[in-house]
């Protein structure tokens, strides 16, 4: 039967000679008291003096590879440099461990070099319970702050879309003319069958005015007078079939692969290789350009305002 | 002379609207051309390229080709219809839907027959032509892919119709497709991008010739089906070809608003050995020509940038004289400007609506009161404006609105009169009477309908007619109404200008016929003495009282205008008068408005024309010496309209061209060399 000895790890069939010279009890069962009344290195030999165990030792289980030269697993972290892994976790997980170990290490830095033969320092549940959990909290920590930042980086892309987007769409009254066109158009295929009575009746053209000129309230009209209604199916067929020829000369006149330019390219051109040279239209003409020339204003105002700052 | 407050307006947005096609007759001398919104308008040629006829275009009438038959004109768009056009009505006569989808081509064989047309599904569909119609006749052989363009063989015998990526010709009778010649793709980057044979030429020696997409003119042989020559003139697309009468020219237009001329000339000096031979390259347009017209003596082109060009070629007409100048008409030859004299009140006419602005007292903008907008597809055709500005009334070819218009300090209103005499139906000129009381409107065969315009209603009063003797009753294209409400002047198409007494309600007289057509008439409100200006720079002044011409037009016309007069390109549109000096006549052509002092001597043959910078820097007692009549005013350009209102205003509407070419589709982007 052999028994281990918990403090020194070695195993004896009588016990633990170094425990019992270092009058330590070999006491086969599992409880860990720390009594240091003088421990030896294993390694290194040294023999330290030991001190009280205080609260603070006992608080804190020695944290595994905090010997310095125990060879292997037991390696201090503050002298060892640190690996690739390491280095990919982050400083901030080593440090803060160091960052941890450095101040209850104060108080063991002696005791730790020469405590291979002693027995593992006592820690209470409690404390390890809050180590686990502090642990765990860090670890939510960081993966809660770099979700956040992902985030950040998304959301902040997005808007950036959004503003190009918008930048490209055309403004707001052109956009409100195209609907008032279609809605137009939808109307003249409902006033097509109407149109068959106008030569019969003039008296028919004034409310047929009126109509026109409700504009979008096209629903909610109401049908005077004789009108009839015809269906449209075959002009919006023969529309279609107008828009997708008119659709394939523009593509292939000004689609992409033709080279075309705009107009004010060209008059600019033209200034520049005139006679009389003068400068790009939109510098000739005040009415041109003008939301380039208003970015522009901006961006000078922007400018100054910055060469201004660190001035004053 | 004085001096005059100028009301300088730049507020009328007009943009003419692009050349999609044209055709040239040659037995009438007449161009049709068709633009993008619909309007297909004729151009006289013999008659200083003067814009006869003008048909209002409709929404959703995108007409792709023309075509002439004889005297009859015919269209077809990309909304599947063909459409014959009235000529003498100014409207189309009727549709004929091809069922074809849209179409792309029309032609017509050489002896007037039939009618081929290309349509989106592949088939070319014939059609024979008919005493007052078309009838459908068959199709010919179906093909995948649309077909671009047409041409008959003079023999009638063959159709070559250009596809994409190549050329099918077709048996006329059979309509079974004989050969079939590949076109090339495009070198470099595009082998990916089909090539479309945008037009093709058919020559009685089955000489084939095609302009594509990749932009290369082929010359095929049409019997053996095999390529003869290549010609890679630009590197946009060629979009139009035109084969000359004799067959001897053909002229290409690109992209590029180039228009290159091959001939078919021998290179050596002696007969035998022709061949087709690029010669002259034209660069008369910024935008892309998509419309030619290889007249006997001249090439025409019309694109993109609105402008008819008219080149004459230079081994056809005489050097450095008047017939071989070119010719760019880039404004219509009639008014669209409005104006009440009274009430300071402007119309501007568009297509599709109608613009009322209120002129402002200090040199600040104008305020724009109401917008009209037309009911239906048409577009408007004429429009007028009572001088008291409370009448507004506008027509289509369908029908006439008539609003009675209320102009406050900031605000305004228009209210439409509801019940219109059904006499009113299709007009082609509108006007009011000078007390706003009565409203003339030319209608068919020439006559005037007079119907009384009040508060209350709108009723219908008199049909003024002519006995006439020709059989072809051209529609009245100029009105005008004298101040003291007893003379009307009508002027058609036919040059014949007719006088009516409204007192009496007929015909008074009529002035003799000269072979111009006249582009405005107006009555001079103190002397009653008509003032007609004619397509040829020509003036005549004819009194209504003692009907014959006044001394002071028999003067004009035997001492004879200058040459500097009468080689300007662009017509007098308009002609008003001075309230506070009975002599002077005001008129306006495109680019400048001349001020006629009828009590000053006429010119001398040597004399400058243009010596109002020279009579300014004269002492005041030499320039009496040296002033003659014509007083003339280049300071404005591109006018518009030229009006004097009632407060001895002038108010000149200006629309510069750059302005135009600014809001122009997009041109091809040329690398230029240090650009």
């Amino acid at each position: 039967m052999f028994t281990l000895c918990l403090f020194t790890g070695l195993t004896s069939d009588t016990g633990c000679a170094s425990c019992a010279a270092a009058g330590l009890g070999s006491s086969g069962s599992g409880r860990r008291t720390r009594r240091r009344l003088g421990c030896s290195c294993r390694c290194c030999g040294r023999t330290q003096p030991t001190f009280p165990p205080t609260a603070a030792g006992r608080r804190r289980a020695r944290p595994p590879g905090t010997h310095p030269s125990a060879g292997g697993r037991r390696q201090r972290p503050q002298q060892r440099p640190q690996t690739r892994a390491e280095k990919q976790r982050g400083k901030a997980s080593s440090t803060s461990k160091t960052a941890d170990i450095e101040k209850p290490t104060e108080s063991f830095t002696l005791s730790l070099e020469s405590s291979d033969d002693e027995a593992p320092e006592e820690v209470t549940f409690e404390d390890s319970k809050a180590e686990a959990l502090r642990s765990m909290k860090q670890a939510l920590d960081t993966a809660r702050r770099e979700k956040e930042l992902l985030k950040e980086k998304r959301r902040k892309r997005q808007e950036l879309f959004q503003e190009q987007k918008k930048r490209k769409l055309l403004s707001a009254d052109v956009l409100e003319e195209i609907d008032s066109a279609s809605s137009k158009k939808q109307k003249q295929s409902e006033d097509e069958g109407e149109q068959e009575e106008k030569p019969e009746k003039e008296g028919g053209d004034g409310k047929k005015k009126k109509k026109k000129r409700s504009g979008k309230l096209a629903n909610a009209r109401n049908l005077k007078g004789k009108y009839t209604v015809t269906t449209v199916k075959e002009r919006t067929l023969a529309s279609f079939q107008q828009q997708v020829a008119e659709e394939f000369i523009r593509s292939r006149l000004y689609g992409p692969g033709t080279c075309r330019t705009t107009s004010n390219e060209m008059l600019s051109l033209q200034n520049k290789k005139g006679w009389n040279k003068s400068a790009a239209v939109q510098f000739v003409k005040k009415d041109w350009a003008s939301k380039e020339k208003a970015k522009a204003e901006k961006l000078k105002k922007r400018w100054l305002h910055k060469q201004q700052i660190p001035s004053c | 002379m004085g001096e005059f407050k100028v009301h300088r307006v730049r507020f009328f947005d007009y943009m003419p609207s692009a050349i999609r096609t044209m055709a040239f007759n040659s037995q009438t001398e007449r161009l049709a051309v068709a633009r993008a919104d619909g309007a297909v308008e004729i151009f006289n040629f013999n008659d200083n390229f003067f814009q006869e006829k003008v048909i209002p275009g409709q929404d959703g009438r995108a007409i792709e080709a023309l075509c002439w038959v004889g005297h009859r004109l015919f269209s077809a768009g990309l909304n599947g219809e063909i459409t014959e056009y009235d000529l003498e009505n100014l409207r189309p006569q009727y549709t004929v839907d091809a069922y074809g989808g849209p179409i792309w081509t029309i032609s017509s064989n050489s002896q007037g027959t039939q009618l081929a047309v290309g349509c989106e599904d592949g088939t070319v569909k014939i059609f024979a032509i008919l005493e007052e119609r078309i009838q459908f006749q068959r199709n010919l052989n179906r093909h995948k892919g649309r077909i671009i363009s047409l041409c008959w063989h003079p023999s009638s015998a063959q159709i070559a119709a250009g596809m994409t990526d190549m050329i099918t010709i077709y048996d006329a009778e059979t309509g079974q497709a004989t050969r079939r010649l590949l076109v090339d793709r495009a070198m470099g980057a595009s082998k990916n991008k089909e090539v479309v044979v945008w037009s093709v030429g058919y020559l009685s020696d089955h000489t084939i010739i095609s302009g594509d997409s990749a932009g290369k003119v082929q010359i095929w042989n049409g019997l053996t089906g095999t390529l003869v020559r290549t010609y890679l003139v630009t590197k946009w697309d060629v979009l139009v070809l035109s084969v000359s009468k004799d067959e001897s020219s053909v002229i290409a237009g690109t992209s590029e608003g180039t228009v290159i001329q091959f001939q078919f000339i021998s290179s050596t000096l002696d007969q035998h050995d022709k061949e087709w031979v690029r010669t002259r390259t034209f660069r008369n347009h910024s935008h892309d020509v998509s419309a030619l017209a290889h007249t006997d003596t001249a090439v025409v082109s019309g694109g993109m940038d609105t402008q008819l060009v008219v080149r004459p070629l230079l081994d056809k007409v005489e050097k450095n004289t008047q017939e071989s100048a070119l010719r760019k008409i880039a404004f219509p030859h009639r008014s669209l400007v409005g104006c009440a004299k009274k009430a300071g009140l402007l119309l501007f006419q568009f297509p599709d609506r109608l613009e009322l602005w209120k002129l402002g007292e200090s040199e600040g903008h104008g305020e724009q009161h109401t917008h009209t907008h037309t009911l239906g597809e048409d577009h408007i055709c004429c429009s007028a404006l009572s001088a008291c500005g409370g009448w507004l009334a506008y027509s289509t070819v369908s029908s006439v609105r008539l609003y009675r218009i209320h102009v406050m300090i900031s605000v305004s209103s228009s209210l439409q009169v509801p019940k219109l005499p059904k006499e009113l139906r299709s007009v082609h000129q509108l006007c009011f009477s000078s007390d706003s009381s009565k409203l003339f409107a030319s209608s068919c065969q020439s006559s005037v309908i007079v119907v009384a315009v009040s508060q209350q209603e709108c009723r219908y009063l008199h049909t003024l007619k002519h006995k006439t003797v020709s059989t072809m009753l051209y529609r009245l294209h100029l009105l005008c109404a004298s101040d003291d409400g007893k003379w009307l002047a009508t002027a058609n198409t036919d040059c014949e200008i007719h006088i009516y007494n409204l007192h009496k309600m007929k015909l008074h007289c009529m002035v003799p016929v000269y072979n111009s057509c006249p582009t405005t008439i107006a009555i001079h409100p103190v002397t009653n003495n008509l003032i007609s200006v004619h397509a040829d720079q020509q003036i005549f002044e004819f009194s209504l009282v003692q009907k014959e011409y006044t001394q002071w037009s028999r003067r004009l016309q035997t001492q004879g205008l200058l040459s500097l007069w009468l080689e300007r390109d662009t017509p007098i549109t308009h002609i008003t008068f001075n309230p506070k000096n009975p002599d002077h006549i005001i008129l306006h052509d495109t680019y400048m408005f001349c001020i006629i002092d009828q009590s000053l001597p006429f010119p001398e043959l040597n004399a400058v024309l243009w010596n109002q910078m020279t009579l300014k820097n004269l002492p005041v007692s030499q320039r009496i010496g040296q002033s003659h009549a014509f007083k003339i005013c280049k300071i404005f350009q591109h006018l518009m309209c030229v009006s004097l209102l009632e407060d001895l205003s002038l108010v000149v509407v200006e629309r510069p061209l750059l302005d135009i070419m600014s809001q122009l589709p997009a041109p091809v982007r040329q690398k230029k060399f240090a650009t």
